[in-house]
């Protein structure tokens, strides 16, 4: 190492030995836990591939990934159609009007997850909250959204889309500020409608951030814990809701960490989790880079 | 093909007037040119023609056919922008039919259509490109297809070739009169540079402020400016621009003197000047200003300080500076400047524009 580069290496080393404490080293002694059985008060027991296939082959893990698909089947096209409706909206209007409204739809964003889901369970609530009153208003019987296994995860879904769609809003928001407006002039001379200019000009020309907000919602998706846990009222022995009905597996992995004090299949659990997700973002960015090169 | 008739067209945004008592009257093929400085109105009468932007009173024809409330894409009308406004996701040729496939025609007739296009501009080694992977020029090329193939009734270019360099600029421009000469179609094309306006234009249309200062054939406003702004305007470099007292005023003559605060006067031919002004803006070319050999002093001589010269081989400008703070622009063709501080520059009365100090052009009466 030249002695030139060492002020160079010195200025970086605070950083990297912050990193290499605080994430190098737990995702090491993580991977060596996940091989191992250990409940924190004894010394652990090397059990090779167990904690891995006792977790593909349990029935917990089966049901959180079955709810994690169709969680995500429905919440990330539905929420970003939701963000990509409410940043046409605010960017057809200009000046105080496009403030008022960019700052009411980002509000759910800036609010703590708790009390998100504390509002939340009162608009769900059977017998005072809103949206059974106002279901009174037309004659529909009560419904017990976060008890009934039927509409429990529509109910988890609403709230994540009015939680994630300012966010993605603002930054589809930021995309269409940089459409220049004399392509949808063109397109207007070249006679397309309204909803063709948005099916022509204003999608294609969102792509790269359409697909960021997409791959970021995947990933966000994929790690579903804090509502869900917060609107069913869980506990690190009592979580996922009735029936499971609302059990993901971050959940899952917490419960087995901190109620059942397996913390190696916690650990292995949290490696299947993130070879998921690095396989998910593998092949957004693959399908992109095609569409990029096309 | 198609005429147009703008009448008393006015654009307000909020208090703010842009465009007031606009008359064209523009016939079929011809080729106009609406020129003015920046934040003229040029571009905002462009896209009003085009539908991009409403009037707020006055009335647009297409071959007689009112055209206020029509919509954009039902005008007959194709525009070229500056920025060439090309989709960058589609490739040239889906760029050029895309009008087409909005008016759900077939992709055979697309394809024909856009193959014709392509072959009038030599774009078809290029259709398949993306405007990313194409040059300024071809781009612009590309732009000229996408307006070709509408086969509108009438071609709006918006600053077209401002974005390339002076080079293709010039070749763009002699591909722009060759595409006019065989398409015959009617063109109006906005620029702020008069010297394209010059070589492009069947007609010119001099804005300031709004207002149409002048509408005519380029020579006609080169010769005889309608105010001291076209006369400002239009010719590089700029007309010089001397001040005068008004001496002697007679049926046939005035006499101007004190001119560009010298002791110099002149009588000139001038039938009818109105005797109640009492001062002028003179206003002579450069080049009906002639160097005057230093040793042969002429009664139409003035004599001036040298600020700078301009040698361009063919050609030498002498910029140089009057006691009355005036800047006088010499041409001298076949006399080389031998330098010096002063010069005598010889001006010839015959060629002078008068201007009344509101800057209206003052004209010599007809002969009856």
């Amino acid at each position: 190492m030249p002695t030139r580069h060492l002020p160079h290496y010195l200025m970086v080393l605070p950083f990297m030995l912050l990193f290499a404490v605080f994430f190098l080293y737990p995702i090491a002694s993580g991977f060596f836990y996940s091989f191992h059985d250990w409940n924190a008060a004894s010394d652990p027991r090397f059990v090779g591939l167990a904690n891995y296939t006792r977790i593909l082959g349990s029935r917990d893990f089966e049901r959180a990934m079955w709810n994690l698909a169709t969680y995500i089947v429905i919440t990330v096209p539905l929420g970003i159609l939701t963000a990509l409706g409410l940043a046409l909206l605010v960017d057809s209007f200009t000046g105080f009007w496009s403030n008022v409204f960019r700052s009411v739809f980002f509000l759910p964003v800036v609010l703590p997850a708790f009390l998100a889901a504390t509002i939340w369970r009162w608009m769900y609530a059977p017998s005072f909250g809103l949206i059974n009153m106002v279901l009174g208003w037309f004659g529909i019987p009560s419904v017990n959204f976060l008890n009934d296994t039927g509409t429990m995860l529509y109910a988890l879904i609403a709230v994540d889309i009015w939680v994630s769609a300012g966010f993605n809003m603002v930054i589809l928001l930021a995309g269409l500020k940089n459409i220049p407006t004399d392509l949808y002039e063109a397109a207007r001379l070249d006679g397309a409608s309204r909803f063709q200019q948005i099916r022509y000009v204003t999608i294609p020309m969102l792509a790269p951030v359409l697909f960021f907000v997409t791959t970021y919602g995947f990933i966000s998706a994929l790690q579903v814990f804090d509502v869900p846990w917060l609107l069913t009222g869980s506990s690190f022995t009592q979580y996922g809701g009735r029936q499971n009905a609302l059990l993901f597996p971050v959940m899952d992995m917490m419960g087995r960490a901190f109620g059942a004090v397996r913390f190696g299949q916690a650990a292995a659990y949290g490696f299947i989790l993130t070879a998921i997700i690095v396989a998910f973002t593998a092949v957004m960015f693959a399908l992109r880079g095609k569409e990029a090169q096309r | 093909m198609a005429r147009l008739d703008i009448t008393n067209l006015a654009k307000s945004f909020g208090p703010m007037s842009v465009l007031s008592d606009v008359n064209l009257h523009i016939d079929s093929g011809e080729f106009v040119v609406f020129v003015g400085p920046s934040g003229c109105g040029k571009s905002t009468l462009l896209r009003i023609i085009s539908g991009l932007e409403t009037m707020t009173s006055g009335q647009l024809r297409i071959d007689g056919a009112i055209m206020n409330d029509v919509d954009p894409a039902q005008r007959g009308t194709a525009m070229v922008f500056q920025s060439y406004a090309l989709y960058p996701h589609m490739t040239a040729a889906e760029n050029m039919g895309f009008s087409l496939k909005m008016a759900r025609q077939t992709k055979p007739t697309i394809r024909e259509k856009v193959a014709k296009a392509a072959s009038i501009l030599r774009l078809d080694a290029l259709l398949e490109r993306r405007p990313s992977q194409l040059s300024g020029g071809q781009k612009q090329r590309v732009a000229i297809g996408r307006a070709i193939v509408r086969q509108p009734k009438v071609f709006l270019f918006d600053e077209p070739l401002s974005n390339l360099d002076a080079e293709l600029r010039v070749r763009m421009r002699a591909e722009l009169i060759d595409l006019h000469r065989r398409l015959g179609a009617t063109m109006i094309y906005v620029t702020h540079d008069q010297v394209e306006a010059m070589t492009l234009a069947d007609k010119m249309v001099v804005m300031n402020g709004g207002i149409v200062q002048q509408f005519g054939r380029p020579l006609d406003l080169y010769d005889d400016p309608d105010n001291r702004f076209v006369a400002g305007f239009i010719g590089s470099p700029k007309m010089n621009f001397l001040k005068a007292r008004v001496g002697d005023v007679r049926p046939e003559r005035v006499t101007l003197s004190d001119i560009a605060g010298t002791s110099t006067a002149l009588e000139l031919p001038f039938r009818g000047f109105d005797p109640a002004v009492s001062s002028v803006e003179i206003g002579i070319r450069p080049e009906h200003v002639r160097l005057a050999p230093t040793d042969e002093a002429g009664p139409n001589d003035i004599s001036a300080d040298v600020a700078f010269v301009e040698e361009l081989g063919d050609v030498t400008y002498i910029h140089a500076d009057m006691p009355g703070g005036e800047r006088l622009i010499v041409r001298s063709d076949g006399m080389r400047y031998s330098g010096g501080k002063t010069c005598r520059a010889r001006l010839d009365p015959g060629r002078f524009l008068l201007f009344d100090p509101s800057g209206h052009r003052i004209r010599s009466a007809h002969a009856h």
